[in-house]
């Protein structure tokens, strides 16, 4: 059977309003949206699943704005893109305005067995800024191309090269600690 | 000095041992959040039908002039080449709009 495309069930969505034709995206899109979350969060799956729920529903409402020229996967990752950076900006005020140092409560000192790799990198990508940790993540996880980042994140080409630049030297001090041959 | 990771291996073995997530409590909990539709029942919808085939009914009985259309229409028909060909021409010029509509989703 023929798969309808993504642009074909999004023009249902968007004439007839169908809940039909918006689950099919949600099937097709969600579980690379929910890990990249997951990825960005720390591995906090409750907060990925619900960041997720909620880039969904927006993309929903505003189906109509989107225009064919991007892929539709794009521009959910936009959507949870400015979601994540709005979520970590309210809870960073939020830990300031307690006294708290967020840096040095999301950051583990334990370090998880071998067999969660995803959860590893996960928390080490939390000791980068989110916007590094999200070009990063678009480039060497998802192999998307600077200027697919660039309208992702809807920021300058000069910005995201610098972004994953200095990401991946943050990154590699991070990880300087795991062990030789542990992982890789 | 501590050796490099090589980030692009790492990630390569990510993507390789990537988590399949599934779908059913998170699909529920969207779907559940989405605004509900409109729904209208079967007897209004059914009774909104009704009335307006009986107004366009009235309508057509009182204003739609039947019987002077009636008077127009040609007694007796010449079926001529030319006609036949135009009347062929019209039939492939429609098929091939219409396939082309087809294949191309092409909006008429």
């Amino acid at each position: 059977m023929v798969e309808a495309t993504d642009q074909a069930l999004i023009k249902r969505v968007a004439a007839l309003a169908c809940h039909e034709s918006f689950d099919v995206l949600v099937r097709r899109h969600q579980a690379a949206l929910r890990y990249s979350l997951r990825q960005m969060t720390g591995w906090d799956q409750s907060l990925a699943d619900d960041l997720a729920q909620e880039t969904f529903i927006k993309a929903y409402n505003s189906i109509g704005s989107f225009e064919g020229n991007a892929k539709f996967s794009s521009w959910l990752y936009r959507i949870g893109y400015n979601l994540l950076v709005s979520h970590f900006r309210v809870a960073r005020n939020r830990e300031l305005t307690a006294g708290d140092d967020l840096a040095n409560r999301t950051t583990p000192t334990t370090r998880f067995s071998s067999n969660d790799l995803h959860k590893d990198l996960a928390h080490a990508l939390l000791r980068l800024p989110t916007q590094q940790r999200m070009a990063l993540h678009l480039n060497l996880h998802k192999q998307l191309t600077h200027q697919e980042i660039c309208n992702i994140m809807e920021i300058p080409l000069g910005t995201v090269k610098t972004a994953i630049r200095r990401g991946k030297k943050t990154l590699q001090e991070e990880l300087s600690s795991w062990k030789d041959g542990d992982m890789l | 000095m501590s050796k490099e990771l090589d980030l692009d291996n790492l990630f390569s073995q990510l993507r390789d041992s990537e988590p399949e997530l599934h779908e059913s409590g998170f699909l529920h909990s969207v779907r559940s959040a989405l605004p509900v539709k409109k729904h209208r029942s079967i007897g209004s919808e059914t009774v909104i039908t009704l009335a307006a085939a009986v107004i366009g009914c009235g309508l057509a009985f009182n204003y739609f002039p039947a019987a002077e259309l009636l008077s127009q229409l040609p007694r007796k028909f010449t079926i001529t080449p030319l006609f036949v060909l135009s009347l062929s021409g019209i039939a492939v010029a429609l098929s091939a709009l219409i396939y082309l509509s087809s294949e191309s989703e092409l909006d008429l």
